[in-house]
């Protein structure tokens, strides 16, 4: 075929192509609520900026990621440093009805600001830009306490154990850092020995009230996600419909989190995990340009 | 983040990694029963400085919940140790700008003038909510006001012991010093409460009954009584969802509302830590982490006039976060 010919065939389709890939650039984001937590105890509070997504993509973006670049307020007090060894944000959840949306996370600004100018990035996980984000497992309760695998959580080094409910205790407990080592974390950190006595009071209130043993409804997994890969994990019916969970419990972080499920019925038996995973096809940046923004 | 904040990071980490607390888990909340004020003729004010011990200026572009100013106050001094419970209420609030911080009653969130518990040794810290402060504002130019408080120790009369209080489970305590004061008290297992739902719910039914076929006023009154029976109930119902293991559920009746608080101590009389009461009239619920030793003692804590004390307060130029 002629390459001028096969140019003109190939325009029009080309066109058909290009809308779904790129139409999340059409997503524009501006600012909602504003927040300025003010405590005289300055560990705490700072200033949040709720982020308000539009345009016809937005449908599509199920989880979001906000990187901020800069911020200030507008007497010129820097709102955002970055951490040396800070490490990318997770993803989080998105849909157009969940509340609260996204938002920036910054320092307080001066009494004397009226306004703050935020740049930064907002990276948007389409899901239906690839079809290798949704993987699935089949009948996982057949096959508990060893790693189910396959090339995309390879690829993405995912690893996901679902659990017996003894194996789940077990794990839970050796997981569990000792008095000790929190007391050696928060000395080496310099934290007073109040502030570690508070902070283990709290752990033992929080262990009493949180530590729910697993029912026959509870679904218990083990990942260990390095990348931060996974975006949620679902348990379905054999025909493809979601299994409704009332209530979700995690504890740990990317690299070893415990993960029990609570759904509202007992699994059947032939119920499958379906693991969400991104990949850099499903992802859009979107700038976040935030200019004059009125504080409360 | 702050240089304290990073210091701190690890250990609220470690908090995170330890516990698998589900989405859903919700601590319920202390709820002290805010009830009527202390006796008109309180004893001589105790030795106590009142000062403020941190400050949450919250402020929001939001309707719900609301920009505010929440002050919570330390108490210092001779007496300070003693003070079991504290309130505090603002007379008057002005910031440097010279706007009112002093909300309407109506503005004013419900409860925030409950009393606030000492513990860990520490005296309590009881706290206000103010209307927002202007933005440009730097200070708090002037707060006034008292802080109540609550000294068991000053009228040892006023505190009524019950030994061995797990072991008196189910039948009404006899407490002389209590049934002075016309107030019956009975401690109720989860076999007690579950008798006690069966009674609600055959009353219920009984009064359902009784309904039919009556007209008119007569038929009014039942209805009432139906209402009043579908509420214990339901209250009952709460009651067995609310109570957690180690919970001490009390029955409670006390119509001159004499009593003001509920506390445990071991056989050595050292306090058993609760984490807040919950009232569901006519049962008490003493929120307890762990489970009641056999020889605790439960501790009724009257109000007594020589028990309460108020603390009278002016702070100036208090600086704003």
């Amino acid at each position: 075929m002629p390459s001028s010919l096969r140019s003109r065939l190939l325009a029009p389709l080309l066109l058909l192509l290009v809308p779904p890939l790129f139409a999340a650039e059409d997503v524009k984001v501006s600012a909602g609520a504003v927040e300025d937590q003010r405590f005289s105890d300055d560990r705490f509070g700072g200033l949040s900026i709720e982020l308000l997504l539009k345009g016809t993509s937005v449908a599509n973006v199920k989880a979001v990621r906000v990187k901020v670049k800069s911020a200030k307020d507008d007497v010129g007090s820097v709102l955002y440093k970055p951490e040396r060894d800070e490490k990318p944000k997770d993803f989080e959840e998105f849909s157009t009805d969940r509340q609260p949306g996204p938002k920036v996370s910054l320092s307080s600004p001066s009494r004397d600001a009226s306004t703050v100018d935020v740049t930064g990035e907002l990276e948007l996980f389409i899901p239906t830009r690839d079809p290798t984000t949704k993987q699935r497992f089949e009948q996982f309760q057949g096959r508990l306490d060893k790693p189910i695998s396959n090339s995309a959580l390879k690829s993405a080094k995912v690893e996901i154990t679902p659990l017996s409910a003894k194996e789940y205790m077990a794990r839970q407990k050796t997981n569990r850092p000792t008095k000790e080592q929190i007391m050696a974390e928060g000395k080496k950190h310099g934290a007073t020995d109040a502030e570690i006595k508070q902070a283990l009071e709290l752990m033992d209130a929080l262990a009493a009230l949180g530590g729910e043993e697993p029912s026959e409804n509870s679904v218990l997994i083990e990942t260990k996600d390095p990348d931060g890969k996974i975006i949620s994990i679902d348990v379905v019916r054999a025909d493809g419909s979601e299994l409704p969970a009332p209530s979700r419990g995690t504890s740990g972080a990317r690299e070893t989190k415990m993960v029990k499920i609570d759904l509202a019925e007992k699994p059947p038996a032939d119920a499958a995990l379906l693991v969400t995973l991104r990949t850099a096809k499903s992802l859009v940046t979107v700038p976040l340009n935030l200019k004059g923004v009125s504080l409360p | 983040m702050t240089n304290r904040l990073r210091r701190a990071a690890p250990v609220l980490l470690a908090l995170a990694l330890a516990v698998a607390a589900p989405a859903h888990a919700q601590s319920k909340k202390p709820a002290r029963k805010s009830g009527p004020s202390a006796p008109a003729a309180p004893a001589a004010p105790p030795k106590v400085q009142v000062s403020v011990d941190s400050i949450l200026d919250r402020r929001t572009t939001r309707d719900f919940p609301r920009s505010e100013l929440s002050i919570t106050f330390k108490l210092e001094g001779e007496d300070a140790g003693a003070v079991q419970s504290a309130r505090a209420r603002v007379t008057k609030a002005t910031d440097d700008s010279g706007k009112n911080l002093l909300q309407s009653e109506a503005d004013s969130k419900q409860g925030s003038d409950r009393w606030q518990e000492a513990s860990d040794g520490k005296p309590p810290t009881p706290k206000v909510d103010l209307a927002s402060p202007v933005r440009k504002a730097k200070t708090l130019s002037t707060i006034e006001g008292v802080v109540e408080t609550y000294l068991p120790s000053r009228d040892p009369s006023g505190t009524v012991k019950i030994a061995a209080v797990s072991t008196k489970k189910d039948k009404p305590l006899v407490v002389p010093a209590l049934a002075s004061q016309r107030i019956s008290l009975q401690v109720l297992s989860k076999a007690g409460m579950e008798n006690e739902k069966k009674q609600a719910e055959a009353k219920k039914k009984a009064q359902a009954a009784k309904k039919k076929g009556k007209k008119g006023a007569e038929g009014g009154l039942e209805q009432m009584g139906e209402a009043m029976g579908e509420m214990l109930a339901s209250t009952l119902e709460r009651l067995f969802l609310s109570a957690g293991e180690n919970d001490l559920i009390l029955k409670v009746a006390d119509p001159g509302e004499k009593i003001f608080s509920f506390d445990l101590v071991a056989a050595d009389g050292a306090p058993i830590r609760s984490y807040g009461t919950m009232d569901m009239d006519p049962y008490r619920i003493v929120r307890l982490l762990e489970p009641i030793p056999p020889s605790a003692t439960l501790q009724v804590r009257l109000k007594t006039p020589k028990s309460f004390g108020e603390v009278p307060f002016t702070l100036a130029n208090v600086k704003l976060p």
